[in-house]
């Protein structure tokens, strides 16, 4: 059971930093195309001041926020799927996708329309961070097959 | 000898914070009270006043007493987020025509989105006549926060609007098709005046004044120059000095940081775009200005106020041509202040925010 909670807090530090590099280069990028001198260095830097800001500067940590959609998702796939006599994967990716898709409609649902994750405004920021998602449950399913509970 | 010098440093030290403080005795007197989020306040002389509530109401003070009813006949308005009936300006002329403006957010017909729309109407009694809507910002948005909504007259009779960036559309603030983050120039009828920056560039739209501004809330004419007051995200709020065709950056460059913690651009200048005369870092969420030119307190005389709401104070800022020298907190004894302005014979007036908020005057002692 801790194995399985570390496991789940795992992955969403893997999808938090995934949805930090989505927001970062969907900002930078743009500035880009406004012809701002972008470079390698400042990339990094404002990755990294992002990282720390978005999780220490923010009213609500981003890991908080995109962790407690993720782990009920998960955690209820997992339950779910031990019922069922199936490869895991494909659900903890799934399920992974649409903690995501749950957040970007939540929040906006929530808050009056307004989008607080920069990068998810857009359909593209919205299906990079579904994505995010996706790869933060296949992550977790990896971590569950090292242990053996994904096997047909 | 060194006792000497070191008391010598004392002295200039105490004499020069003395010097610096606010030695101005002054009242206050609460003329109306019991408002429902006053946001805009309009000085037609000393004891009549016009200002509006956010939810909804156009409001009076005539001959120094509020009037309970509102005045009758204003448009229906979105009354949401930071939307509803927000700036309201007197015609230059109002003294013979009572022609005023309006500006507030409306929802569209059969949509769930919404715009910043400014009319133009008689004020005749306690009610509104032949209004006409004069302008309506293009496109409309889905949120409800960030649409600018002051306006200000300039020397030409024509009328500039502040519009903010909606929040969710702040790179928007960097084209020219559309108003979001924009100040607008329109005639006072609604026409447009052929002068404009962008007037024969098709790629603009053509009622744009200048651009890359968040959500101005603070705008003046003071003997030509426009400054524009804006808020920032989490700090970065900002004066500028407005000028045609002029880019003022949001959100490319930005003393600020997005409210998620995030950078929302790792530069703060550029070439091309503008630098405000004043910006603050942490933010104090700036919500009204004035510059003050009357004499009832000579030493504030020629001074900008901006009214802010965190925390609730003014800050009086000392002018030296177009630059700001030094920066006096006063008036932090109430509570958030949403807009400021004076009366003809020099006294200061503050509306203060929320339900509950209040019109005060502030005259010397």
């Amino acid at each position: 059971m801790i194995r399985t909670f570390f496991d789940l807090l795992l992955a969403a530090l893997v999808v938090t930093i995934l949805v930090v590099v989505v927001s970062t280069s969907s900002n930078l990028l743009w500035l880009s195309s406004l012809n701002m001198p972008i470079d390698f260095n400042l990339v990094t830097s404002t990755f990294l001041k992002d990282v720390v800001g978005m999780n220490f500067n923010s009213q609500i940590p981003l890991y908080l926020l995109i962790s407690i959609p993720l782990i009920l998702f998960l955690f209820c796939t997992k339950l779910i799927s031990r019922k069922i006599w199936m490869n895991r994967t494909f659900p903890y990716v799934l399920a992974g996708g649409m903690s995501m898709l749950f957040l970007m409609i939540f929040l906006p649902f929530a808050l009056d329309n307004l989008e607080p994750i920069s990068g998810s405004r857009t359909n593209i920021g919205k299906l990079c961070m579904t994505m995010c998602g996706c790869l933060g449950g296949y992550i977790y399913s990896l971590m569950q097959t090292s242990k053996g509970e994904n096997e047909i | 000898m060194k006792y000497n010098k070191f008391l010598f440093v004392i002295l200039i030290s105490v004499l020069t914070l003395f010097l610096r403080s606010e030695e101005v005795d002054y009242n206050y007197t609460v003329i109306a009270e019991g408002l429902d989020r006053p946001w805009s306040l309009a000085v037609i002389d000393d004891r009549n006043i016009i200002f509006t509530e956010l939810s909804g109401s156009l409001r009076q003070i005539k001959d120094g007493e509020l009037l309970l009813a509102p005045v009758a006949g204003t448009p229906e308005v979105l009354f949401k987020g930071q939307g509803g009936m927000s700036g309201v300006v007197l015609d230059p002329d109002f003294q013979n025509n009572k022609v005023l403006y309006l500006a507030f957010s409306a929802r569209d017909e059969g949509t769930r989105t919404n715009t910043l729309k400014v009319i133009r109407a008689v004020l005749s009694n306690n009610e509104l006549k032949d209004i006409k809507e004069i302008y309506s910002a293009f496109p409309s948005r889905n949120t409800a926060l960030h649409y600018g909504a002051k306006m200000v007259f300039m020397d030409d009779g024509t009328l500039l609007i502040t519009n903010g960036d909606g929040f969710n559309y702040r790179e928007k603030a960097q084209t020219l098709d559309n108003h979001f983050g924009k100040i607008v120039r329109i005639n006072s009828d609604g026409s447009l005046p052929e002068d404009n920056p962008f007037s024969g560039n098709s790629n603009a739209l053509p009622e744009i004044w200048s651009y890359g501004h968040r959500n101005p809330q603070g705008i003046i004419n003071y003997q030509g120059n426009i400054y524009g007051l804006e808020h920032g995200p989490m700090g970065g709020d900002e004066i500028n000095i407005i000028k045609p065709g002029n880019n003022y950056g949001w959100p490319a460059i930005t003393y600020g940081k997005d409210y998620n913690g995030s950078i929302i651009s790792p530069f703060t200048e550029m070439k091309g775009m503008e630098q405000p005369i004043k910006y603050w870092v942490p933010s104090i969420a700036p919500s009204g200005m004035m510059l003050y030119d009357k004499e009832l307190f000579p030493e504030w005389t020629g001074s900008i106020f901006v009214s802010s709401m965190k925390p609730g104070s003014v800050r009086r800022l000392e002018l030296e041509g177009n630059r700001i020298i030094e920066e006096h907190i006063i008036f932090d004894d109430l509570s958030r202040i949403r807009d400021i302005a004076y009366l003809p014979n020099g006294s200061i007036l503050l509306a203060t925010d929320g339900s509950g908020g209040e019109i005060i005057k502030v005259q010397p002692n």
